[in-house]
């Protein structure tokens, strides 16, 4: 072989051993994040690893200095490392609120890079899931969609700075029902919590209630002994409750966090367990954490210490409260409102929050003219309006609760004078106190908020069940001096009263927002009881907060069209949540609690009256929805394809449901007529539709929630409607 | 190699009578083991038993009470599938996925639950398919020798029944479906053929093979054939042997030697998802079609494929698959399918066959169009289900729908024995009801099989809970039921206690 023939060989061998190398290995990502950061940067630099490795044909690498090598390099959050290599190349980082996030593209050389930063760790974190977002991730609160395909990575063309013009972004948690989030496990909490911190929310509420068993104080000798679930109640899974193919064969619905708990001390330390680990993970992705207490209601076994205490109503007995003889200074109530605040900041030492919900049932109003000066002068406020001017121009049925609600705030106010009240035992770092917020306050009270309520506490607002009662008040929400006292709105996205069924009011939500945004509010807080098909609304929440133009209409288009990548089918989805929320609207407007998951909840239709024109209308908007989502499943294919199933499966139920209440209702008019043998066929009609959509349930629960519903509605709707159906049989046999 | 056979051979010549003996006995020996019980063990061989008449004739003292944990003799954990299980020469045949795209076929011996064999094959990509069905839905035939296996993205396949060997597999075209229902169609065999018949919305058609080498005998079209499940049976009458399937409108009976169309009864309606029951030389089908004698096909496809509900079907719209279809109905080029287009497209013109609700009787052995001649009673009835086939004993037809609700009919005139009674389980009812030792076993989708008494009233026996939802039709055999759930194989006995 000559020299000429040597170097031509060589050069065969080098290509040979070089091309394949260049065709098929991974490309090469460096993510820099710079040697000084937080847990939270670490943590997204993992996240954003592991997001580049899902959509890219990519191997990620996570270094703490730039290689000075790679093509490909992100460097993620602001570390002054990050700072300088940015500045050597001559790019500028951008200034950013603590909040705010930025996503920029930049040249140097040979290099593409990309900055993924925030204004502070949690805001690192979100801008890497708003770049998982934008590469066409969606977050939904079961978990991620990805897209189906592998791309080709590319850093360039994107250019985003995002600052919220609302800051606090809250979820509601836990709080009490079988078919929301008490029911949810510490795994499952912890799953939700990571979705929601891609979805930017930045606070967790944890809502709970006296009879739960998250806390446990002593005071004058007697032992808090109730600590139980959803208000005591137990949901038997026999072998022929419908949907039982969602309960896995168990003999009860439980939360699996209190599977075989039995005494007291066992339940209480499995909720204590539960509720440290979902403050924990949600420290770790940057949430505060608040934690929502009822302070004037406590287990009935404290009845012997506070002597005029009464029964709470609807407590299932559990709950005691003050009567009216009861003085709202009283030492012994105060002391004993403290000993469960300390035991709660006590157990929870990593609490950022806490919420005192002022009850709706005390019978305190007696005592409100007594209270007002106090209320007022307890905070250092001009008395320039007599409380009888205030109750002049409030309307009568508002009257009761004002008054309640003034003798609970000077309460509160003796409360919060109480020294080192709301110290954070162990301390979380950057709180020396847990911050008070109160929420319960009466509308009436909004003209006079700034001076009755007590000093350094913010308000969480929640003004009315629905989200659609809220807009249609939304003047009160001018009257709320929201500059002045940190003040957030309860945005109910579904509603326990009609709960049992999908619902949705996202324009009215939408018109909420615009109206928080203008009048400068510190933020909101999302109540979900069933997650349901919520998914694009929890998605639009976080997203509208940082960006004031975005409508619900196309936040739900991006948010689907990213799943199912086909035009003609988002656009049905869409059309389906406004028949949804026709729905919502007709079943709100005319019968609040219509399918309230409570005993008798079915059977309570069971009346000889003509079948009210609604139902019809409501059931056709429900159709509308079936048939829309059914017409997006039949166009999807893929990895969408489940999620279209669930959302038409929960949505025939819809149809179920409406479809047993009006055979119950037929049922009761055929048996005033005296005809039995179409009263047992209505009824059997009723079972077979309640059968139908339990059954459907059953096929597609996803989370505890759904679970919960099924036994929920078994305990409550289908099993009570079977007893009336043997009861109907027999006295027709006989 | 030819010292070896001389020795051999020299070998065997030096053998004695009693060393031949031996070899003999032990021959007959391992038959037996291989082949246990062959002239004794009750037979239920494909989907439904005998020519999927659902009846077990030989089976006695069948359970009446039990469930997942009562009466089991045995069971095994499967994997997802809805096939029924088959009952051939002491073996149970079933069929699982066992992976997202694995299919697996499992033999066990009937008696024990024992494995004897097991098969795994990767499937390749399986399109969307519609819950409750699911890939694994064909249920299996064999002819105790032999097992023989349809699988949508697989074709046919031939097993050794005895150690699963492959003895033959065949391409098949893969069906496709414009509602996106699945494959779930069963082959049967008859003398040396097995007999396959795949209506689907592209290319709808009946063939057979040679059972032993899998070679084609015949395959006849059915172009005027919509998607549908039922499965071919066999009606010997005048003398002669037919293999009749129903389908879109029309019940066709065919030449089982040549595949020749030998009649056709227009009475049926569009959708067909049960299958005949034969008795002596009459047929009886079940029909539950949805919505009423006008909806033909281009009413659910505009419902429902048409995503953005322009009015008009656009390949975008629909699988692929169809496009030489779409273009056939897409008369005017315009790349859209409408109205009358539609029904070019899909659906014969001389098929245009609505839903409703029948039950039929039909005498076998015709020629030609029989629709006048062949029809002993049909009834416009609501009792029958779109999927649950009827079952026929001691003269009367049973029927289950959804909702639990019965029916009964006597098969001689087609009066009604009782109407609308609840077997006191609601939900869905997929499989058939299967008969036996005098009681009806009605399976509910809901995991509960209902046992209710043969006879001329509705007397329920008991309600067995099997936990998990239950899309197959159970096997009987040798006083066993084989009860398929969705992830697992119960053997159910009295000799369990």
């Amino acid at each position: 072989m000559n020299c000429t023939a040597r170097v031509t060989f060589g050069v065969w061998i080098a290509l040979f051993c070089l091309f394949p190398c260049h065709l098929f290995a991974a490309q090469q990502v460096e993510i820099v994040i710079g040697q000084t950061t937080s847990r939270i940067d670490q943590f997204a630099a993992t996240e954003l690893k592991q997001q580049l490795e899902r959509l890219f044909e990519v191997e990620a690498k996570i270094s703490t200095m730039w290689s000075g090598k790679s093509t490909h390099t992100i460097l993620l959050g602001n570390s002054p490392q990050n700072v300088a290599t940015a500045e050597k190349m001559g790019f500028q980082y951008p200034k950013l609120t603590p909040q705010g996030i930025a996503l920029k593209s930049f040249r140097s050389g040979n290099g593409s890079f990309l900055l993924v930063g925030g204004g502070s760790p949690p805001a690192t974190l979100w801008a890497v899931y708003e770049l998982g977002n934008q590469w066409g991730i969606r977050y939904l609160l079961s978990g991620d969609i990805i897209p189906e395909k592998k791309k080709t990575i590319d850093l360039g063309r994107i250019d985003l700075i995002m600052e919220p013009e609302i800051k606090v972004r809250s979820f509601q948690t836990v709080d009490a029902s079988a078919f929301g989030f008490e029911s949810w496990g510490l795994a499952d909490q912890q799953k939700l919590i990571h979705q929601l911190a891609k979805l930017k929310y930045n606070n967790l509420m944890i809502v709970v209630h006296p009879w739960q068993p998250f806390v446990h104080y002593e005071f004058g000798g007697i032992k808090k002994q109730t600590g139980v679930l959803w208000w005591g109640e137990k949901y038997r899974v026999d072998g022929d409750t419908p949907g039982r193919q969602a309960l896995g064969g168990a003999k009860w619905f439980e939360n699996p966090d209190f599977a075989g708990k039995e005494s007291y001390e066992a339940r209480t330390a499995a909720g204590q367990k539960l509720l440290r680990g979902i403050i924990e993970t949600a420290h770790q992705v940057g949430m505060t954490v608040g934690l929502s207490i009822s302070p004037l209601e406590f287990p009935r076994e404290f009845q012997s210490i506070l002597t005029h205490a009464i029964s709470v109503n609807h407590s299932n007995r559990l709950l005691i409260a003050p009567g009216p003889e009861q003085r709202f200074e009283d030492q012994v109530l105060i002391n004993l409102a403290k000993a469960k605040i300390h035991a709660y900041l006590q157990t929870y030492p990593g609490l950022d929050e806490i919420c005192f919900r002022l009850p709706g049932s005390t019978k305190w109003g007696a005592q409100a003219s007594l209270v007002w000066k106090a209320v007022l002068t307890g905070n250092r406020a001009k008395v320039d309006q007599s409380l009888d001017d205030l109750l002049i121009h409030t309307d009568e049925q508002y009257r009761q609760a004002l008054k309640e609600n003034l003798v609970a705030l000077a309460f509160l106010q003796q409360l919060l004078k109480q020294e080192n009240l709301l110290k954070s035992p162990s301390g979380n770092p950057s709180n020396s106190n847990v911050r008070p917020f109160v929420t319960g306050i009466s509308p009436a009270l909004f003209p006079v908020l700034e001076q009755v309520i007590p000093a350094q506490t913010g308000v969480l607002h929640y003004i009315d069940h629905t989200a659609r009662r809220v807009a249609r008040k939304k003047q009160l929400l001018e009257g709320i001096p929201a500059r002045k006292i940190p003040s957030r709105l309860v945005l109910t996205l579904s509603d326990t009263s009609i709960s049992a069924l999908s619902q949705s009011a996202i324009s009215d939500i939408e018109s909420l927002l615009d109206e928080l945004r203008m009048l400068k509010w510190e933020g909101f807080s999302a109540q979900v009881c069933t997650i349901g098909d919520l998914d694009p609304a929890i998605d639009y929440l976080p997203r509208a907060a940082f960006d004031g133009k975005l409508t619900a209409k196309k936040s739900y288009r991006d948010f689907f069209l990213g799943i199912t990548d086909n035009p003609p089918a988002t656009d049905r989805i869409w059309l389906g949540y406004l028949a949804v929320e026709k729905a919502t609207q007709i079943i709100d407007g005319n019968s609040s609690h219509f399918a309230f998951p409570e005993r008798g909840m079915l059977l309570k239709h069971a009346t000889p009256e003509p079948i009210p024109q609604w139902w019809q209308a409501a059931t056709d908007e429900y159709s509308t929805d079936v048939v829309e989502l059914y017409r997006t499943y039949d166009a999807l294919t893929g990895r969408s394809r489940p999620l279209f199933y669930y959302y038409a499966k929960r949505s025939e139920f819809m149809l179920s449901y409406m479809g047993a209440v009006k055979a119950i209702r037929e049922a009761a008019l055929a048996k005033k007529t005296g005809d039995i043998e179409k009263q047992i066929e209505h009824l059997e009609t009723a079972i077979e539709a309640m059968y139908d959509g339990l059954d459907t349930l059953g096929d597609i629960a996803r989370n505890p929630s759904d679970r919960g519903m099924i036994a929920v509605l078994n305990a409550y709707a289908y099993q009570p409607l079977l007893a009336e159906y043997e009861k109907v049989l027999d006295e027709s046999e006989n | 190699m030819t010292i070896d056979r001389n020795i051999r051979n020299r070998a065997i010549q030096q053998w004695s009578v009693q060393q031949w003996s031996v070899l003999l006995l032990t021959g007959i020996v391992a038959l037996v083991a291989l082949f246990p019980e062959k002239s004794e063990a009750e037979e239920w061989p494909q989907f439904r038993g005998r020519n999927a008449t659902g009846v077990s004739t030989e089976s006695r003292n069948l359970p009446v009470k039990f469930s997942f944990e009562q009466n089991v003799l045995w069971s095994v954990e499967l994997g997802e599938g809805v096939a029924s299980p088959i009952v051939s020469n002491g073996r149970v045949v079933e069929t699982a996925m066992v992976g997202k795209e694995k299919f697996a076929v499992f033999c066990f011996d009937a008696a024990t639950g024992k494995k004897i064999w097991r098969r795994e094959f990767q499937t390749g990509k399986i399109g969307e398919i519609i819950p409750p069905n699911v890939p694994a839905s064909s249920t299996p035939v064999s002819d105790g020798t032999r097992v023989y296996v349809h699988f949508s993205t697989l074709g046919l396949m031939a097993f050794d029944l005895s150690d699963g060997k492959t003895v033959w597999t065949k391409e098949i075209p893969e069906p496709f479906y414009l509602m996106g229902w699945g494959s779930a169609q069963s082959p049967i065999i008859y003398k040396n053929m097995l007999i396959y018949s795949q209506d689907d919305d592209l290319a709808p058609f009946i063939m057979a093979v040679d059972k032993l080498t899998g070679e084609l005998l015949w395959k006849t079209d059915r172009p005027d054939m919509l998607a549908g499940y039922s499965t071919p049976v066999l009606c010997t009458a005048n003398g002669r042997t037919d293999v009749v399937l129903a389908g879109t409108g029309k019940w066709k009976g065919y030449d089982p030697q040549t595949g020749k169309e030998r009649w056709t009864c227009n009475t049926l309606l569009r959708t067909i998802m049960t299958t005949p029951v034969v008795v002596g030389d009459k047929m009886y089908l079940s029909v539950q079609s949805y919505g009423d004698t006008a909806r033909v096909l281009k009413f659910a496809l505009l419902q429902w494929k048409d995503t953005n509900q322009d009015g008009k079907l656009d390949m975008t719209e629909l699988d692929p698959a169809f496009a030489g279809k779409f273009k056939k109905g897409d008369k005017n080029n315009d790349g859209f399918l409408v109205d009358d287009e539609i029904d070019a497209a899909f659906q014969s013109p001389d098929n245009m066959v609505g839903g409703g609700n029948i039950i039929q009787c039909i005498r076998g052995g015709g020629t030609g169009d029989v629709t006048k001649t062949h029809v002993i009673w049909n009834l416009n009835n609501k009792a029958p289900s779109n999927i649950s086939s009827p079952v026929i004993a001691d003269g009367r037809l049973f029927l289950v729908k959804k909702g639990g609700i019965s029916a009964s009919f006597d098969a001689q005139t087609g009066e009604t024995i009782w109407m609308r009674k609840r077997i006191r389980n609601f939900g869905n009812y997929y499989a058939s009801p299967v008969v036996g030792d005098g009681k009806i076993y009605v399976t509910g989708e809901n995991g509960f099989i209902v046992v209710v008494k043969q006879g001329p009233k509705l007397e329920v026996l008991a309600k067995n809970d099997m936990r998990e939802s239950c899309i197959a039709t159970p096997a009987i055999a040798d006083g066993r039921l084989y009860i398929r759930t969705l992830s697992k194989l119960y053997c159910i006995s009295n000799e369990a206690e």
